[in-house]
């Protein structure tokens, strides 16, 4: 708060006083007063205006200082009217009983949303639970279709069989792998829905242990070697270290960059997941031999929404996959970071933090 | 005596893959319609294990769990769609001994019960050490080598994992594709180019202890020992 500025506010006040001045020096020069009496008087008039103005400036400048500075302090600006500095000036008061009603709505409606956030999430947790139900149960009938068939073709499983009566022909058993690839999908879209509403949440949905890497890779490979048998590619697992991590957050990152090797796979794809152990960190680095990523795409790659010239010329992409991986990474404190040749492949790596418990130094 | 495992599981249709499951895989599965009882059904049943859901309806799989646990410490396993760590970990205080979310590989559940039912020292179906012999042929699974009149062939893993699963089968084709289907389980990943080479090195393998055709092939079949 300028002096200036104060003073142009109370440019009527001080119009006042002045007519008022000048109307009394004119009054007492026609009744006959000395000038020097009259300018006296004037003088001594302005003396006790301006401090007037001025304490009451100086009061000003702290009032609004210090509510300036509680406002920058908050972290809940919103609740400004309740934590206002005390004042005895009416205006104040009524202001910041209006302030405090405006507070009031503002956060009843934030509640609400808050609430009705939480509802929708919970509805959705709730949802992914459920439909994992028929997703299991689909997975089942058709791997025991497959399976019961193949080892056993005189055996107990004769629900599904072909005329002769001995085995499901290979046609059907083709038909039944297409349905379990198409439920890994489902299974994949649904995933990805359950941990975009996880990530967005404050609070816990980890548990954090000591994992094994090698554990965690065959885990996810087994998940999809359909689509990759399909797809004829090769891994190779050098993986020997363990982290402190959660798992399920991790098999649901590599599976999202597993998923994206092979959108964006070449001629004779081959998977290398390998681990190195740093200093004061494990880096665990998935290598495929695909398209790779342009260079002037690289650096937006984890971006939301990003697809790139990659994710256009191939199937559609949501922009959401590496987005979600790069920000759960976040949350459990690992960092995703990508390497890239244009044309002969991807590095990805995910460095896990070290600390003193997770064993012995190496070396 | 193979294993018994109590499945209490509320969807029907899943229940009954789950139980044809665990029979293929050489398992008893019991079934029972009603769950508030079981407990007391375990312990009848004299079930090795209780493999079940948490969301049942009119109770909870971890109330259940508890009071199995107040009786007798049979192993339990949760099979939930329930993916929230905090469900985990109260299934483990719970008493659980492993918990498993849906949707789960095949291949995965009967590898977690397995190594349950191992650690609480019952013998899970051990089909897959046990020698198995065909056209005077032995294949040894624990030891990783194939006897024949005299011959002792060391195997790779691969090819161990390629002949035993045609061992399992003998006298019948097995496609292609559920050979490798078969290998991606056993964690060994590798493609189809790389298997016919696999296939290639293991026949000269046999012929040079004089099993000459051992592994037949049929265009659109498979193979078949």
């Amino acid at each position: 708060m300028k002096l200036s500025a104060f003073l142009k506010d109370r440019s009527l006040l001080l119009l006042l006083h002045l007519t008022c001045m000048s109307l009394l020096a004119g009054f007492l020069h026609i009744t006959g007063y000395a000038g020097a009496n009259i300018t006296l008087i004037c003088i001594v008039w302005l003396m006790i205006l301006s401090l007037f103005l001025f304490s009451f400036y100086l009061q000003r400048r702290h009032y609004f200082r210090k509510a300036a500075d509680i406002l920058d302090h908050m972290d809940k600006p919103y609740l400004l009217g309740e934590v206002l500095p005390a004042s005895c000036l009416l205006e104040d008061k009524l202001y910041r009983d209006m302030l405090r009603r405006s507070n009031k709505a503002v956060i009843e409606k934030i509640h609400a949303l808050e609430d009705a956030q939480q509802d929708y999430r919970d509805y959705l947790e709730s949802w992914v639970h459920e439909i994992k139900t028929p997703i299991t149960a689909i997975t089942l009938l058709s791997e025991n279709i497959r399976k019961t068939a193949a080892d056993d073709s005189s055996g107990s499983s004769k629900r599904l069989l072909s005329d002769s009566g001995d085995s499901i022909t290979p046609a059907i058993s083709e038909v039944f792998r297409k349905i379990s690839l198409e439920n890994g999908r489902i299974e994949n879209y649904v995933d990805l829905i359950l941990y975009h509403a996880r990530s967005e949440q404050v609070y816990k949905d980890y548990l954090i242990r000591k994992t094994d890497l090698k554990e965690v890779v065959y885990e996810v490979l087994e998940k999809e070697h359909l689509l990759l048998i399909r797809h004829q590619v090769q891994a190779e697992v050098l993986c020997g270290d363990q982290v402190f991590t959660d798992k399920k957050w991790i098999s649901f990152i590599l599976n999202q960059l597993i998923l994206n090797s092979v959108k964006y796979r070449g001629d004779a794809p081959v998977l290398r997941f390998e681990t190195h152990r740093g200093k004061n960190n494990i880096t665990l680095i998935l290598e495929d031999n695909g398209t790779g990523i342009p260079a002037e795409d690289l650096p937006r790659i984890f971006e939301k929404g990003f697809t790139g010239s990659n994710g256009r010329d191939h199937e559609k992409a949501t922009g959401m996959g590496l987005y979600l991986c790069k920000k759960l990474c976040g949350r459990l404190g690992i960092s995703l970071s990508a390497q890239s040749e244009y044309g002969k492949g991807t590095k990805m790596l995910l460095t896990f933090p070290l600390s003193s418990h997770n064993g012995p130094p190496p070396g | 005596m193979p294993c018994k495992i109590l499945l209490i599981e509320d969807d029907l249709l899943l229940r009954e893959e789950i139980k044809l499951l665990l029979e293929n895989a050489g398992y008893q599965a019991a079934v029972p319609d009603v769950w508030q009882d079981a407990a007391r059904t375990a312990v009848l049943e004299k079930a090795d294990l209780v493999l079940m859901d948490i969301n049942l309806p009119d109770c909870s799989g971890f109330d259940l769990c508890m009071q199995i646990r107040a009786r007798t410490d049979i192993p339990v396993i949760f099979l939930t769609g329930r993916t929230d760590s905090l469900d985990e970990l109260t299934g483990f205080l719970k008493g659980a001994d492993d918990y498993i979310t849906k949707p789960f590989q095949p291949a995965l559940l009967l590898a977690r019960i397995g190594a349950v039912l191992k650690r609480s020292a019952k013998n899970a179906p051990s089909r897959k050490d046990a020698p198995l012999t065909h056209k005077n042929a032995a294949l040894e699974p624990g030891a990783c080598r194939l006897l024949y009149q005299g011959h002792s062939l060391d195997l790779t893993k691969t090819e161990m994992k390629i002949l035993h699963l045609l061992f399992l089968h003998a006298g019948n084709f097995v496609a292609r594709a559920d050979l490798m289907e078969y290998l991606w389980e056993n964690h060994i990943f590798l493609d189809d180019n790389t298997l016919s080479v696999h296939i290639t090195r293991l026949r000269e393998k046999l012929r040079s202890a004089g099993l000459d055709d051992f592994i037949e092939t049929k265009r659109g079949m498979g193979y078949r020992i």
